[in-house]
């Protein structure tokens, strides 16, 4: 008898939100995770040097932060630098906790646009799954956006809108684009046990308070509460099988560095889109002598990000100190998916606008260099407040040649092989991101900024990781079915970005999610 | 090490000089700062030890424009090496409570970290939304 019914390999936010799903049904969940709890007082945002921690100790990048849990990532062949933080929640710690969902059409882009390939599923069948995960995050946004569908209210109002937002919403309006307040896993109101939030502007570094929704605290909880086991400090190195090709369960090692075991009825992937690919890659047998799940070849291929370009507008009055959340407070959707005259399918959405701390300005975060030496405070004082970063989030196309495979030297703390990413910009990203760039322009020309400051990539900003796992109807040409099942292992699923055919232009977390509930329900049927 | 150190004394206060409100970098606490940050940074010592070498033996005594010309040579001749210690010298410098009270004098910013007061939430104004959204009979 196996000692679990689910093995969870990884408790952020799609293992989190599948082991609760799955225990409130009754079934018996145990779940591994290679970090630990956060505590309110890991996080480093009461510091006067919290600024230099968000950019070293405690920076979403693990090559960073390098904490003992932390897995180095080789990432010298990659413009785009990946994110993510390795604990009890998962990257939703360190997540801006903006919670946009895919638009219908971004599941079939290969019907629409002729490009990729369509999902297996459809907005419709996720809806309710995305409501669920809104409920249990807790999101503030309003209903009424006419550039989506017909969505169900927010569990709560929406956040305010900060003094800069309100600038860049009136260019908006005057060049009669599209915004609307953005939804954010923030809460505006007290909700769900946990408080109000008190607008400190500094989510990315994790909330003390509990006011952002996280999955360490909007789901564990409750998923512990309903008997699910979690053991921290568990750094899974293989995915086991038997002689039939079913997973068996995982070898990990404990905090001191002892093997052990746990044997499941399934088990669960939900390490992110390079975790888990670097897992299946290194769970080779003489069954699988490709790493797990690979008969395709697949694994570890397409690696999607979303390729974020932005626009500094700077002007001769203070614009916004920055005292409010990190999530875009409102999106626009003037040019999200194919648009005629483009010259480039597909499209991106603007959000924004981004806002720095004096060290981040000090440094370069509106994109332009400060000096040293005399004219370094002038150059200051000329930006530090007075300026607003617009967003251009940009869909990326799956493509082969972009992948997480497993390095041949680089290795963690206990000399398991790192994965390295690689990846190259296309063309078609390239034209859309001048588009962008163009357009932000034009507000920020419309808000009355004196200048602006061109930033065409953020290396910084590759928390989305998305497509080494894709799912599909046809196995030979994707990794999981429709549900998250692995074609070539039937008690074997995936629930993480890795699963996504194509990435849209919006924040993967409420999707990931959606597909874990999902994931969990036809599991929870299936046993029934 | 630090404030007893006049060649990085010399450095930071060119790197940072005082300028009006601003004060040098030799008057906060960010020599002692960065004597610590040289000892727990191996690039950053290394960096430091280079400039020691590449920089005039008076360096801590030549007059102002003559440092700005010394260091500008320096990071000609190495601009990453050289972006280590700017980095590490605006670090400091922009978190010292005497730097950050003189932005929140200038701009309003408050002088404090993010947490545990953070700010004042109002609430949202729905008159910005009058016309922009779905009618209500397609909701």
């Amino acid at each position: 008898m196996a000692d679990t019914e689910v093995l969870v390999i990884g408790a952020g936010a799609s293992g989190a939100a599948l082991s609760w799903r799955l225990s409130d049904a009754g079934i018996k969940v145990i779940c591994l995770e290679q970090g630990d709890w956060v505590k309110p007082a890991d996080i480093p945002i009461d510091r006067p040097d919290w600024e230099i921690a968000r950019m070293s100790w405690w920076s979403p990048n693990p090559n960073l932060r390098r904490l003992p849990e932390d897995y180095p990532v080789n990432d010298t062949d990659t413009p785009i630098k990946p994110l993510m933080f390795n604990g009890v929640g998962g990257s939703t710690i360190m997540w801006s906790c903006f919670n946009p969902r895919f638009h219908p059409d971004d599941f079939r882009v290969r019907s629409v646009d002729g490009v990729a390939e369509d999902w297996p599923l459809t907005y419709d069948e996720l809806a309710p799954h995305y409501d669920l995960s809104d409920r249990m995050m807790g999101v503030s946004g309003i209903a009424g956006d006419p550039s989506v569908p017909i969505r169900t209210e927010r569990p709560m109002p929406p956040l305010p809108i900060g003094p800069g937002t309100q600038t860049v919403i009136d260019a908006f309006n005057r060049l009669g684009w599209h915004w609307w307040p953005g939804d954010v896993a923030r809460n505006s109101t007290e909700y769900d046990g946990r408080p109000a939030c008190n607008n400190c502007g500094a989510c990315e570094m994790g909330c003390p308070s509990g006011a952002k929704g996280s999955a360490d605290v909007a789901y564990w909880p409750k998923a512990l509460k309903q008997g699910v086991e979690l053991r921290t400090g568990a750094r899974v190195f293989e995915i086991t099988t038997d002689k039939a090709g079913r997973a068996t369960g995982a070898l990990y090692y404990d905090r001191t560095g002892a093997v052990r075991r746990v044997t499941a009825d399934a088990v669960v992937m939900a390490s992110n889109g390079v975790g888990t690919p670097r897992l299946l890659l290194l769970s080779k047998s003489a069954r699988f002598p490709d790493g797990l799940a690979n008969s395709t070849g697949l694994v570890g291929k397409n690696l999607m990000h979303h390729p974020i370009a932005a626009v500094s507008g700077v002007f001769d009055r203070l614009f916004d100190h920055g005292t409010g959340g990190a999530g875009a407070s409102m999106l626009s959707n003037e040019f999200y998916g194919t648009r005629p005259g483009h010259d480039f399918v597909r499209g991106y959405m603007l959000a924004g606008p981004r806002i720095q701390a004096p060290l981040a300005t000090a440094l370069g975060a509106s994109g332009r260099s400060l000096a040293w030496g005399e004219g370094h405070h002038k150059q200051f004082e000329q930006l530090f407040g007075r300026f607003g970063s617009m967003i251009i989030c940009c869909e990326d196309l799956p493509d082969e040649t972009n992948t997480v495979t497993l390095d041949p030297a680089l290795k963690d703390s206990d000399g398991i092989p790192a994965p390295k990413l690689t990846y190259t910009l296309d063309d078609n990203s390239k034209r859309m991101i001048r588009h962008g760039l163009d357009r932000s322009k034009e507000v920020w020309d419309a808000a009355g900024a004196i200048d602006t400051i061109e930033r065409p990539l953020l290396a910084q900003a590759g928390f989305h990781l998305m497509g080494t796992a894709r799912m599909g109807n046809d196995p030979k040409t994707s990794v999981v079915d429709r549900w998250g099942r692995a074609h070539d292992v039937p008690n074997l699923f995936i629930v993480d970005g890795s699963v996504f055919v194509t990435c849209a232009a919006v924040n993967p977390t409420p999707t990931i999610e959606a597909l874990a509930l999902r994931t969990a329900d036809h599991m929870i049927a299936s046993r029934s | 090490m630090g404030r007893t150190d006049p060649l990085i004394s010399a450095l930071l206060s060119s790197l940072l000089p005082g300028d009006g409100d601003w004060p040098s970098a030799a008057a906060t606490g960010l020599p002692a700062w960065f004597g610590r940050r040289i000892d727990a940074s191996p690039a950053l010592a290394e960096a430091v030890g280079w400039l020691r070498i590449a920089l005039p033996a008076d360096f801590a005594i030549r007059a102002p424009s003559l440092r700005q010309v010394d260091l500008k040579g320096c990071e000609a001749a190495d601009p990453a090496r050289f972006a280590i210690v700017v980095t590490e010298a605006v670090s400091g410098y922009y978190i010292d409570p005497a730097v950050l009270g003189v932005v929140e004098a200038k701009t309003g910013f408050p002088a404090r970290p993010p947490q545990p007061m953070g700010h004042r939430l109002e609430p949202f104004d729905l008159s910005i939304l009058e016309g922009r959204k779905r009618p209500a009979s397609d909701r």
